[in-house]
């Protein structure tokens, strides 16, 4: 459905995007990932024909991406970070209004409207101007005013930004929702569980560039690191920490409340000869667990940094 | 036709700025057209406290002259706090102080008499102008007759005249004109704070970025969307021109003769599509709708008060006189500068106007296609 080739994005000196690629499937969620200025935005704005690239192509729908392409444009949707809502309209005013610039019928806008305040939840709220609402039920207004139309490609930007955990929630059934009726959304998030949670694949960004793209497992196979293997002792003392990282491959050991985190190279038999150091050292465990790397270490390990850096 | 539609919607949910607005500009006017025209004044029964130092035969005449319409006290002693207590309480409208050598001043012309009284009130003004009008008399006749005769004083000073103006039709004529000119030049003013209050707050927050952003990427041609702003603004800028003339006929409409109300249309129109096109250009510039208002005021009083639209131009020095040539306001009030213009005399101020509007037009455009090149 949609395909970025190489595409090339300059602010005067600086490059945005530096021959981003990037391919989406249909009916799928798709996590755009990347710390703050990694190009996330650029590359929206590049699929949604709001930005000239310099070099590459944009396919969505089988179509090169134009501003003039309105058959194109109709079957795209777009909630963007900033609330995108009217202040003296009412509810069911702002949702119209941006379902109205995609759907002429006014009795089917009509049927669209209810529908997209079903799905946001915002049934008692039709007539309340957006001040009277609370920052969750704003987010999702302004979720409603990207949705109503029904699109077919869903750019979701931040959804879930200083919104309580019931919205939060709320939110996060819809888009799951929205991809069994058939829409592909691009999500950014800067909530790496939420993630992981929500998405089926993703694509992570960095200085411009796509540096990894598929699904978690795909991500977990393709990063070199570790192997995290956790362990609640029931008798410690203070050289522990030391004596740990004296097994063979220990990276890192980290040492939490009442747990060590030992994170080891990969393929390395690593938790045979982790119990072959509490053996040999008489130690007693109440709890011991290999985990696989999380989205969070898949970042940190390709990116070097955390994603809210 | 939905952003049209959006925006005729937007301008209703001012309806409680715009009423209160209208409101108070009727009201205005309205007692303007009520207390306007003609010009009274009526003498009024005064209490007057008279010190009599001389006991002249002239200050005799004073005391009987003023008695004549007044309720008049006279008294022997002088007590200068008294009698200030006595204005200041309201109890007589003033005091008069007749010197000992009265009748001498009185006949060489020196001040001759002390008036208290309360300088605030018509009343001081009534006492003032009556003894005057006796010293100028009495010395007078000192100076003819070489003495004075108190009873031909007497008629000379309540003796009156029938006056009847001619040319009575010419002066409703221009006075209706008047009446016009001064309600035209008011509607301009509000026309402009109207619109650009209403606009401005509007369009700053059609223009936030991402509102814009949602607008850009739905399926509607900048072209069309640009159309339908400009269509919505129009249309109310037209019903709001049009609320202000048919509001001016309906004021006066048993005196509409001398007004020139074509002139006055168009005035208003071109006022508005000016107005449309700078605020154009301020949205532009600026989303915020603090600086947007702050704009609004600032232009509308500036331009109202150099223009001559709030005090008479006349009273303006010349450079300021100069320096309102220059400005839009101003040329609006010359298309309808006399009652009988004509389109030819119009035609410069007419021409002036358009091009300001243009100008505005061409400057919003540059800066609005600025603004969207660095917002996407």
């Amino acid at each position: 459905m949609i395909e970025m080739d190489k595409v090339v994005k300059r602010y005067k000196d600086v490059i945005a995007l530096d021959h981003f690629s990037f391919l989406a499937g249909q009916n799928e969620i798709i996590g755009l990932l990347g710390p703050n200025g990694c190009g996330k935005t650029t590359a929206i704005n590049c699929m949604l024909s709001l930005l000239k690239f310099d070099q590459g192509t944009i396919n969505i729908f089988g179509e090169p991406v134009n501003p003039n392409n309105n058959k194109t444009k109709r079957r795209i949707g777009i909630v963007p970070q900033e609330l995108a809502i009217f202040e003296k309209l009412n509810v069911v005013e702002n949702i119209d209004f941006y379902c109205g610039l995609y759907v002429n019928d006014r009795r089917k806008r009509k049927q669209l409207v209810d529908e997209a305040i079903d799905f946001v939840g915002l049934e008692k709220y039709r007539k309340f101007v957006p001040k009277q609402l609370s920052g969750g039920l704003k987010r999702r207004l302004n979720i409603a005013c990207g949705i109503a139309h029904k699109p077919d490609i869903l750019f979701l930007d931040e959804p879930t930004v200083a919104v309580d955990a019931q919205s939060r929630n709320f939110i996060l059934e819809g888009v799951k929702k929205m991809k069994a009726e058939g829409t592909t959304v691009i999500y950014t998030t800067h909530y790496l569980e939420e993630a992981e949670d929500l998405c089926d694949s993703f694509v992570i960004m960095d200085n411009g560039r796509n540096i990894a793209q598929g699904t978690l497992d795909d991500l977990q196979k393709s990063i070199s690191t570790t192997e995290s293997i956790t362990v609640k002792f029931i008798a410690e003392d203070s050289t522990l920490v030391n004596r740990l990282k004296e097994i063979p491959h220990v990276n890192q050991v980290i040492k939490t409340k009442d747990k060590y985190n030992i994170q080891f190279e990969k393929n390395h038999n690593n938790l045979s000869n982790l119990i072959r150091f509490i053996d040999e050292n008489s130690l007693t465990y109440s709890e011991i667990k290999s985990e696989q790397p999380s989205l969070s270490n898949i970042f940190l390990e390709l990116t070097g940094k955390e994603l809210r850096d | 036709m939905t952003i049209f539609k959006i925006i005729l919607l937007h301008f209703w949910k001012f309806k409680w700025l715009i009423l209160p607005l209208a409101l108070i500009f009727f009201v205005i006017a309205a007692l303007f057209s009520t207390l306007g025209g003609s010009d009274t004044f009526e003498s009024e029964t005064l209490g007057i406290t008279v010190v009599d130092a001389s006991e002249s035969e002239t200050s005799a005449a004073l005391i009987e002259y003023l008695s004549s319409k007044h309720e008049v006290e006279v008294i022997d002693e002088l007590d200068r706090t008294y009698l200030e207590e006595k204005v200041f309480l309201m109890e007589i409208h003033g005091a008069v102080i007749i010197d000992s050598n009265f009748e001498n001043q009185v006949k060489t012309g020196e001040p001759a008499v002390e008036i208290i009284s309360d300088e605030r009130a018509a009343a001081s003004i009534q006492l003032d102008s009556e003894i005057s009008k006796f010293l100028m008399f009495a010395n007078a006749q000192f100076n003819a007759a070489g003495s004075l005769n108190a009873d031909t004083l007497q008629t000379a000073l309540t003796d009156t005249v029938d006056v009847e103006l001619n040319g009575k039709g010419t002066s409703a004529v221009e006075e209706n004109y008047t009446n016009a000119a001064s309600y035209s030049n008011f509607a301009a003013y509000w026309l402009m704070l109207f619109i650009m209050l209403t606009v401005g707050n509007l369009m700053s927050e059609f223009n936030k970025p991402e509102l814009q952003k949602r607008m850009i990427s739905a399926p509607v041609s900048s072209t069309s969307s640009a159309l339908q702003i400009l269509g919505a603004q129009i249309l109310v800028g037209i019903f709001s021109v049009l609320i202000m003339f048919f509001g001016l006929v309906a004021l006066y409409y048993d005196r509409l003769e001398g007004m020139p109300l074509a002139h006055i249309l168009l005035a208003l129109i071109l006022i508005m599509a000016f107005t449309l096109a700078m605020q154009y250009a301020i949205n532009a510039l600026t989303t915020n709708r603090f600086i947007v208002n702050g704009l609004t005021n600032l232009i509308t009083l500036g331009l109202a008060f150099l223009s001559g639209i709030f005090i008479p131009i006349e009273l303006f020095g010349s450079t300021a006189q100069h320096i309102a040539e220059f400005l839009p306001l101003y040329h609006y009030t010359q298309i309808y500068a006399a009652s009988d213009i004509s389109w030819s005399e119009s035609a410069l101020s007419i021409s002036i106007l358009l091009l300001y509007t243009l100008a505005f037009l061409i400057i919003g455009i540059i800066f609005n296609n600025q603004r969207k090149s660095t917002q996407l």
